[in-house]
């Protein structure tokens, strides 16, 4: 009886109106929840659209490539080809000579990977930990040279070029990215941060300035040199403006002026199922790279130049 | 044992025949004494390898350990000497100038003698083949230009335009882009590394990519002909081409300057926010008082050098649409390389490239000092 009485108290106590309250409160809960999902899930589409946004031109390109000439005059944005056309990249490839320009792009990117770093670590490390008269000036010309870009000076170094014979050599071509103000910072900014503990007590040993570097500091800084052989690899293939103002003749072009070439044609609409193939050829090596180490590319271009930029 | 020390001492005794008449000849005068000792010098060589001939293999690990240490004390002497020497010069000569050539060298002839060089030059009649019958002319270049070159004054009110234009579009995009794409899921991720893509891609494939889309019959318009309107043909009209290229460029470095700004926004310290959400303020009461203040610092470097880079559009311009139609997308650099590389007037080019560089530097410090003050405040 007692237990009855006690548990029909109990009930009686959160019956009808708590229990309808409690309910209620957790339906909206439910629903809230829900429709916090339902915008979670909304917010995740609209984040992959958005990115699509940046990825379909690419897609679509590949797609361009391999049809033939009349379906691509017809920009169908669709992306997928019925029939594709592989021949277009051997049209490309042998007929308008990509395979010549992409030569002369390997050759200059390497060049430039392997050259730059005679002149760009020591120079990075004089700044870094050395004291001289005009350092402050040397210092200095960062800010002129970033005033004076590569455009406004493109006359008097054409003519200094043109007075030494370096216009349509390599030489003259890989020589402003061996003293790149770029790399320089770059590396100075890695200098900076091993301890100088370790450089006091090779001192101590009396190791010479070039012993300290080339046994001591380049090992350290291992990271930042791969992170550096990115970038330059990647805005070395993509150079433009250099190549085509340096070069007269056809013979040193690299593969982006090519492709300005394929786009001039003297009559009519260029090809563009070949012009989309040259171009999906000087794309295929970044974008590989960028693919299979997208977060190392990512850290390399953001991380290396924001460090470097900013820091007065 | 004592035959292997018999070997080294042989050995160390031709050798040391040899260089004393290697010395003997440096001293030597007539031809025909020199003559006589080499012969001298290939005899004792002829002698000492009979000699090595001779030995049995044990002898032989022996000879050629005293010839590795014969070898070791020489380079060490040599070693000596350069010490000595490079003491000496480095006593006199700070060594950290050999180390500066290669910067010192780029300084100057990449930006110090060609500053120099262009502005004497904008004051000739420049004749670049034979420098010297280039005749001073004064301000006459800079009178051209502005007056008679229908196409310089465009060009600069064009710079003008589409870097602001470009800085503005893109930082209402970034900042906003940013913010919402700043987090640590696996979707966000995949989004940054979608939309950072175009950033290095070279600008050549994205001009071409981009002249596809924009063409009359190309997709923009194709998307725009659903909703019933009619698109212009974006590259070839006076009006739309600027800002065709310009929101290209725009579109091209989104990635790249939203992964820096999302970079400034993990570097502010998360208790900030919590200590907003314990204030109940709303999300967009945060953005505009807690993450936009904090972030401004980035956004001062971000955005000046997104400006400085806007003069700098060559590609965009000479592929997409080389200035025209009727220089309404001309811009400076593009005018300068056209003036001096295409109609080889050096006079005229290089004083378009002191008024950019003009341009450059009193927008530069304009914005240096606007962007401090505001951050000191």
């Amino acid at each position: 009886m007692l237990d009855e009485k006690k548990l029909s108290f109990a009930t009686d106590a959160y019956s009808a109106k708590h229990l309808e309250e409690k309910n209620k409160y957790l339906f909206l809960v439910k629903i809230k929840k829900r429709v916090k999902y339902v915008l979670k899930i909304l917010n995740y589409l609209l984040l992959i659209a958005v990115g699509l946004f940046f990825v379909y031109p690419f897609v679509w390109m590949a797609s361009m490539s391999l049809r033939p000439l009349i379906d691509a005059l017809s920009f169908d944005p669709g992306l997928i080809v019925k029939h594709p056309q592989w021949q277009n990249y051997v049209y490309a490839w042998r007929q308008a000579q990509i395979v010549h320009y992409v030569g002369n792009s390997i050759k200059y990117s390497v060049l430039v990977l392997t050259l730059q770093y005679f002149t760009i670590i020591p120079a990075a490390y004089g700044f870094a930990t050395m004291e001289f008269k005009g350092k402050k000036f040397l210092w200095a010309t960062k800010y002129l040279g970033m005033m004076l870009p590569a455009e406004a000076t493109l006359i008097p170094v054409y003519f200094f070029y043109s007075k030494m014979g370096l216009v349509d050599t390599w030489g003259g071509l890989i020589l402003p990215s061996l003293f790149s103000m770029f790399g320089i910072y770059m590396f100075m900014g890695a200098f900076k941060q091993i301890p100088k503990e370790v450089i006091e007590s090779a001192k101590m040993d009396k190791a010479k300035n070039r012993t300290i570097m080339l046994k001591i500091m380049i090992p350290m800084v291992a990271p930042v040199m791969i992170t550096h052989l990115l970038v330059t690899f990647i805005s070395n293939w993509n150079e433009y403006y250099w190549v085509l103002v340096m070069t007269n003749s056809e013979s040193l072009r690299t593969l982006p002026v090519a492709l300005r070439g394929l786009l001039q044609v003297e009559d009519g609409v260029p090809e563009w199922n070949i012009v989309m193939a040259g171009t999906m050829i000087q794309l295929a090596p970044i974008m590989l790279v960028y693919i299979f180490a997208s977060k190392q590319v990512k850290m390399a271009m953001v991380g290396g130049s924001n460090k470097n930029k900013i820091s007065k | 044992m004592t035959d292997l020390k018999l070997v080294g001492k042989k050995y160390n005794e031709f050798c040391d025949a040899i260089d004393e008449l290697k010395l003997v000849i440096k001293k030597a005068k007539s031809q025909d004494e020199k003559e006589r000792l080499k012969t001298r010098i290939s005899e004792l060589k002829t002698e000492l390898n009979d000699y090595k001939k001779s030995l049995n293999s044990e002898e032989i690990e022996a000879y050629r350990d005293y010839q590795k240490i014969r070898l070791d004390i020489k380079r060490c002497e040599r070693l000596k000497k350069m010490d000595k020497l490079e003491a000496k010069i480095f006593k006199k000569l700070n060594p950290a100038y050999i180390y500066m050539i290669p910067a010192a060298f780029g300084a100057i002839f990449f930006t110090i003698l060609p500053a120099i060089f262009m502005i004497i030059g904008s004051l000739f009649k420049v004749d670049l083949v034979s420098i010297w019958d280039s005749s001073f002319k004064g301000f006459w270049n800079y009178e051209m230009i502005f007056t008679r070159d229908t196409e310089f004054v465009k060009a600069i009110v064009n710079t003008i335009i589409f870097a602001f234009f470009t800085v503005i579009l893109l930082m209402v995009i970034t900042v906003l882009m940013a913010t919402w794409l700043s987090k640590n899921t696996k979707i966000h991720n995949l989004s940054q590394t979608m939309v950072f893509t175009p950033h290095i891609a070279s600008m050549v494939s994205v001009s071409i990519l981009w002249i596809l889309m924009l063409d009359p019959k190309g997709i923009i318009n194709q998307i725009l002909s659903i909703f019933g309107i009619q698109g212009p043909n974006w590259l070839m009209n006076t009006s739309t081409s600027l800002f065709s290229v310009a929101f290209v460029t725009v579109w091209k470095s989104i990635g790249y300057y939203v992964l820096i700004i999302i970079a400034g926004l993990q570097a502010i310290p998360p208790y900030v926010y919590e200590a907003a959400k314990l204030d109940k303020a709303n999300s967009f009461t945060v953005f505009r008082k807690i993450t936009v203040p904090l972030l401004s610092e980035t956004l001062v470097f971000v955005f000046i050098m997104k400006f400085i880079n806007s003069f700098k559009s060559f590609a965009a311009i000479d592929l997409m649409t080389q200035g025209g139609p009727r220089g309404s997308s001309m811009v400076l650099g593009y005018w300068i390389y056209n003036a001096g590389r295409v109609k080889f007037n050096y006079g005229f080019a290089m004083a378009g490239a002191v008024v950019l560089t003009i341009i450059i530097s009193v927008f530069t410090f304009v914005a240096y000092r606007f962007f401090n003050k505001k951050s000191e405040n």
